[in-house]
C-alpha cells in the first residue's frame, strides 16, 4: 500500500479553471517555494487559506462529507502542486486514504502489484480526488457566486463544512 | 456704530450674489451647525474691517488677504466660471455711525484662465461710501481709512469682536497679574494720569535744575562744593540706574513667582493627566494584543481545519468506505493464510518455514527440519521445492501491516476530530468574548482620552514631566532674580547712604543760600509730583474696585439659574499693583475644582465689565458685540443667561452659535422654537431678538467644496 501512496504523492490533482477566481480570492495562488513569511503571516495577508492546496484539501473534505463528485475535463483544468507536497502531510494522507475507500480496486489487489499496476491504481485515486474536490468546489462556487464578500469569511467556510 | 445689513457675494462658502442678513438693535442670533458657514460669516466682519480672516492655528490672530488669496472666493463660483471670467468676492456692510449711513465694501478677485488656472489679485480693494440724503458717495482713501478707525478703535476691537472661548482667552489671560492692568490701561481713562504725571515731572525737573544751578552759582568759588555737586549728580544718576535694574529684577521675580504658583496649582491635574495617560497606554497595549489575537482567530480560523483537525469532522461516517475495504482485505488475507497454514502443517509439522530458510535448504541440499539429505533430483529436493512454492503464496500477504497502519491513521485522525463541533463553537465563543472585550477597551480608551483632552484643555497641562520641568525652571528663575534683586538692593542702599552723606557735606560746606522762591518752587513741584503719582495709584485702585463690581454683576447674572456653586470674581492685588482675577467663595477663600464653563463665564463677564464700567466712553452703545461661538462651553441654562446679559449690556449684539438647532429624521435642520421662546420669555420686552439659520447645501457630496453654498433663512422675528 505504501507503494500506492508513493505513486500518489507524485500526482498533481487538478481543479476546473472556472474556479480559479474563486480560489484566488480565498487562497494564495503561486509557487510555494517563493513564499515569504510564516504561515501566520500568510493568513494575515487577508486570505482564509494560506495556500491553494489547503483550500483544495478543504474542498476535498467537503466533497467527501457531502458526497459531491464532479468530473472535470483536462483541457479546462489547472494543476497546482504535487500531492506529496501538501501539508500537513498527515491530513493529506488521511484524505487520500479515505478516497481509496471509494476506488474500484480492492486492497488485496495491491498485494504483489508491480510499479505499473500501482501507478494505475494511483491514477484512479487521483481522479477520484479530483472528482470529490471539484464536487466541493462546485458547491462553494454556487455560494461564492451568490455572495462573494460573505463567502470569503473563514468562519463561514468552516461552518459550511460541519453543516448538514 | 450699528450694523444694519451684510451682503456677501461669492465670499468663501457664500456662493452667489444674494446672501443678505439684516441686523437690528438688540440680540441677533445666527444659528448653524459646525461646517455650515458660521465662522465664515464672522470672518466677513473681520475681513471687511481688518483685511484678514480667523487664523485657526493662532487664536486671536488673523490671516491676511495676501496669505489666503483665492480662499476668499467661493470654490463653487470659481468652479463654474468660464474661461477668461473674473470672479469677485465681495462683502458689503450697511452701517450707521453718528447718525450717518455708510456702505463699507471690500472686494477681491481672481480671473480664470486656460486649463482652469487662476490669476489672483495681489490685494483686496476697500471702498467706503457715505449717504448724502439719497445717494451714497465714495470717500477718498484717506477719509475711508480714518472713518474706519473711528467707527471701531483698534485697541477696543478685540474686546468686542472675538471668536469663541479661545478668542476670549487671548484677550483676558487670567494667569498673568499684568493682564488686567494692560486691559485697564488700554480701555480706561487711567492713561490721562500718565499725562499729568509727565507734565508735573517736567516742571519738577525744571525747578530742581533751577535750584541746582543757583546753588552752584553761589558756590562756584568753592572747589569742595563743586566736587560734592558732581559727586551728588553722579550718585543720583547711579541710583536711577540701579533702581531701574532693581525694578526689572522685581518684575522678573514677580513673573517667575506667578509661573511657579500657576504651575504648583496645576500639579494635581498634571498627576491625574500622567496617571490617565499611563492607564491609557496600558489599555492600548492590551487592546493591541487582543486585536492581534482576535484577527488571528478571525483570519486564521480556516487554519484550525488542519491544526485542530476540524477537517476530519464526522470522519467516522466518511471513512466507512475505506473501513469496508479494510474488512474485505482482512477477510481475504485470513482466508489465504488458513489455506497456506493448512498445507504447511501437512508438509512441515514444525510450522511454515520462512522463505529464506527454504531457499537455504535447496542450496545446501538438506532439510533443516529433519536434517536429512535432499540431493538435487531426489524426491526430498522436490518436496523442499514444493515448500518454496507455498512459501511464495504466503509472501503475497505483504501489505497487511501497511493497511493496518493506514487504517490506524484514519482512525486516530477521526478520533482527534471527534469533538470538533464543540471545539469550533468554543473557539467562536472565545472570539466573540475577545470582540466584546475589544469594544469595551476601545470605549474605555476613548473615555480616558476624552477625560485627558478635557483636563488638558481646561488646565493647559499636558503631562507631569512638563509641569515638573516648568516648576524647576521657575524655581531657578526665582532664585536667580532674588539674588539679583538683593544685589541691587544692597547697591542702592549703599548709594543712597552715600548720597545722603554727600548732601549733608554739601550743606556744611556751602556758603550763602538759594533764594527762598526757587527753593519753594522746587519743594512745591516735588510734592506735587509725589501727589499726582499717588493719585494715579488710588484712582487705579478705585477703578479696579468699580470694575470688580461690574464684573460680578455680569458674572452673577450669567450664572443665574445654573446648578452648582459658581462663587464670585475677586481681583487680587499683588505687591507691584498688578491684579489677577480669581474665583472665590463668599468668605474670600479660593474656589476649587473650577470647570471650563466657570472660567469662560468669568472671562466673558470681565469683557462685559470692562466695556460697561467705563460710562464716559460709552463703549456698549458705540460698538456692537460680535462673537463666534462664545457659548460653546455653556450648558442650556447658562447660554440664554449670557444672551440676556449681553443683549441688555450692549445695544447691539451679534452671535454665531450652534445652539437652538435640531436635526429631523429626514435630515432637515430645524430651529428649536420652544427653546427660543424660553429665551424670549427671559429677555426684557424692549430687547428685540432676530434669528437666522445657516445651512450648507451642495448639489452633490457635502464635502465637495466645489459645489458648496450656504442657504440663509430668516426665522420669524421674536
Amino acid at each position: 500500500m505504501n507503494k500506492l501512496f508513493e505513486k500518489l504523492d507524485t500526482k498533481e490533482p487538478k481543479y476546473a479553471l472556472k474556479y480559479k477566481e474563486m480560489i484566488t480570492s480565498v487562497a494564495r495562488l503561486g509557487d510555494v517555494s517563493i513564499t515569504t513569511g510564516s504561515r501566520e503571516e500568510q493568513y494575515d495577508r487577508g486570505r482564509a487559506f494560506a495556500y491553494v492546496y489547503e483550500f483544495y484539501m478543504y474542498a476535498l473534505a467537503l466533497g467527501l462529507r457531502k458526497e459531491l463528485r464532479t468530473s472535470i475535463r483536462s483541457a479546462e483544468s489547472a494543476k497546482f502542486l504535487r500531492l506529496g507536497e501538501w501539508k500537513p502531510k498527515e491530513m493529506a494522507r488521511y484524505l487520500s486514504t479515505l478516497v481509496i475507500g471509494h476506488a474500484s480496486f480492492q486492497l488485496m489487489d495491491l498485494e504483489g502489484a508491480d510499479d505499473d499496476a500501482n501507478n494505475n491504481y494511483a491514477n484512479e485515486v487521483n481522479s477520484l480526488i479530483e472528482e470529490f474536490a471539484n464536487g466541493g468546489l462546485e458547491y462553494l462556487f454556487v455560494l461564492w457566486s451568490d455572495n462573494r464578500e460573505s463567502y470569503a469569511d473563514p468562519t463561514k467556510l468552516v461552518l459550511e463544512l460541519i453543516s448538514d | 456704530m450699528k450694523i444694519n445689513r451684510l451682503d456677501l457675494k461669492n465670499f468663501m462658502c457664500y456662493y452667489g450674489t444674494t446672501n443678505t442678513i439684516h441686523f437690528f438693535e438688540g440680540l441677533n442670533l445666527v444659528l448653524g451647525f459646525n461646517g455650515h458657514g458660521k465662522t465664515k460669516l464672522y470672518d466677513a466682519f473681520q475681513w471687511l474691517f481688518n483685511d484678514g480672516i480667523t487664523d485657526e492655528n493662532n487664536p486671536g490672530q488673523l490671516k491676511y488677504t495676501s496669505q489666503i488669496k483665492k480662499q476668499l472666493i467661493s470654490e463653487k463660483a470659481l468652479n463654474q466660471a468660464a474661461e477668461g471670467e473674473k470672479v469677485v468676492a465681495e462683502v458689503l456692510a450697511d452701517i450707521t455711525y453718528l447718525n450717518e449711513d455708510y456702505h463699507i465694501i471690500r472686494r477681491y478677485h481672481a480671473t480664470k484662465k486656460v486649463n482652469s488656472e487662476l490669476v489672483v489679485a495681489e490685494k483686496s480693494f476697500l471702498e467706503v461710501l457715505r449717504k448724502n440724503v439719497i445717494e451714497y458717495h465714495p470717500l477718498s482713501d484717506e477719509d475711508a481709512r480714518i472713518i474706519l478707525q473711528r467707527m471701531i478703535r483698534p485697541e477696543v476691537q478685540p474686546y468686542v469682536w472675538f471668536q469663541g472661548e479661545r478668542g476670549v482667552s487671548g484677550i483676558i489671560d487670567t494667569s498673568s497679574r499684568e493682564a488686567l492692568k494692560k486691559v485697564i490701561e488700554k480701555l480706561s481713562d487711567i492713561e490721562r494720569w500718565d499725562d499729568y504725571i509727565a507734565i508735573v515731572e517736567k516742571s519738577k525737573n525744571t525747578a530742581v535744575s533751577q535750584y541746582n544751578s543757583e546753588f552752584q552759582k553761589i558756590n562756584r568759588q568753592n572747589s569742595d562744593v563743586k566736587v560734592l555737586i558732581e559727586r551728588r549728580e553722579s550718585l543720583e544718576s547711579e541710583i536711577d540706574h540701579y533702581q531701574e535694574l532693581f525694578n526689572q529684577a522685581q518684575s522678573n521675580l514677580d513673573q517667575a513667582t506667578d509661573v511657579l504658583n500657576g504651575v504648583i496649582a496645576k500639579l494635581p491635574t498634571a498627576n491625574i493627566v500622567s496617571e490617565k495617560k499611563g492607564l491609557k497606554a496600558a489599555l492600548e497595549q492590551q487592546l493591541h494584543q487582543l486585536t492581534i489575537e482576535y484577527n488571528k482567530n478571525v483570519q486564521g480560523f480556516a487554519s484550525y481545519l488542519f491544526t485542530r483537525k476540524w477537517l476530519a469532522y464526522e470522519g467516522k461516517k466518511i471513512s466507512s468506505y475505506f473501513a469496508e475495504k479494510c474488512d474485505v482485505y482482512a477477510r481475504q488475507a485470513n482466508e489465504k493464510r488458513h489455506v497456506l497454514i493448512g498445507k504447511t502443517v501437512r508438509l512441515l509439522p514444525a510450522g511454515v518455514p520462512e522463505r529464506m530458510h527454504v531457499k537455504g535448504m535447496l542450496e545446501n541440499e538438506q532439510c533443516f527440519v529433519c536434517e536429512r539429505e535432499a540431493k538435487k533430483g531426489t524426491d526430498e529436493y522436490r518436496s523442499i521445492q514444493n515448500l518454496l512454492e507455498h512459501s511464495n503464496k504466503i509472501d503475497s500477504i505483504t501489505i497487511e501491516n501497511e493497511v493496518r497502519s493506514a487504517w490506524n491513521h484514519v482512525e486516530s485522525t477521526v478520533q482527534s476530530a471527534f469533538s470538533s463541533k464543540d471545539d469550533i463553537a468554543r473557539t467562536i465563543e472565545e472570539r466573540n468574548d475577545k470582540y466584546n472585550n475589544i469594544v469595551k477597551l476601545k470605549k474605555q480608551i476613548s473615555d480616558i482620552g476624552d477625560a485627558i483632552d478635557k483636563l488638558i484643555r481646561e488646565s493647559g497641562v499636558h503631562n507631569h514631566t512638563e509641569i515638573t520641568n516648568r516648576a524647576s525652571r521657575a524655581s531657578e528663575d526665582i532664585q536667580k532674580y532674588t539674588s539679583t534683586k538683593t544685589k541691587y538692593e544692597d547697591v542702592l542702599r549703599d548709594k543712597k547712604r552715600d548720597l545722603e552723606s554727600v548732601k549733608q557735606e554739601l550743606k556744611k560746606k556751602s556758603v550763602g543760600s538759594v533764594s527762598s522762591a526757587v527753593e519753594k518752587k522746587k519743594e512745591f513741584f516735588s510734592d506735587l509730583y509725589e501727589m499726582v503719582v499717588n493719585l494715579k495709584k488710588s484712582s487705579y485702585t478705585e477703578l479696579m474696585k468699580q470694575l470688580e463690581e461690574k464684573v460680578n454683576f455680569h458674572y452673577q447674572n450669567i450664572n443665574r439659574g445654573s446648578q452648582g456653586i459658581h462663587g464670585f470674581v475677586q481681583f487680587v492685588q499683588n505687591e507691584r499693583s498688578g491684579y489677577m482675577p480669581l474665583l472665590v467663595n463668599a468668605d474670600g477663600s479660593k474656589l476649587h475644582n473650577i470647570n471650563t464653563s466657570q472660567i469662560t463665564a468669568m472671562k466673558l463677564s470681565i469683557v462685559l465689565g470692562i466695556m460697561s464700567a467705563n460710562r464716559n466712553r460709552d463703549y456698549t452703545n458705540k460698538y456692537p458685540l460680535i462673537s463666534d461661538a462664545p457659548v460653546s462651553d455653556f450648558d442650556s441654562e447658562k447660554t440664554p443667561s449670557f444672551f440676556v446679559e449681553a443683549a441688555t449690556t450692549f445695544s447691539q449684539s451679534i452671535f454665531f452659535v450652534k445652539d437652538y438647532l435640531a436635526v429631523e429624521n429626514d435630515g432637515r435642520i430645524v430651529v428649536q422654537e420652544s427653546e427660543l421662546k424660553k429665551l424670549r420669555n427671559r429677555m426684557p420686552d424692549d430687547v428685540r431678538i432676530n434669528v437666522y439659520k445657516l445651512q450648507a447645501e451642495s448639489t452633490g457630496d457635502l464635502l465637495d467644496v466645489k459645489n458648496l453654498s450656504v442657504k440663509i433663512d430668516r426665522y420669524d422675528q421674536l
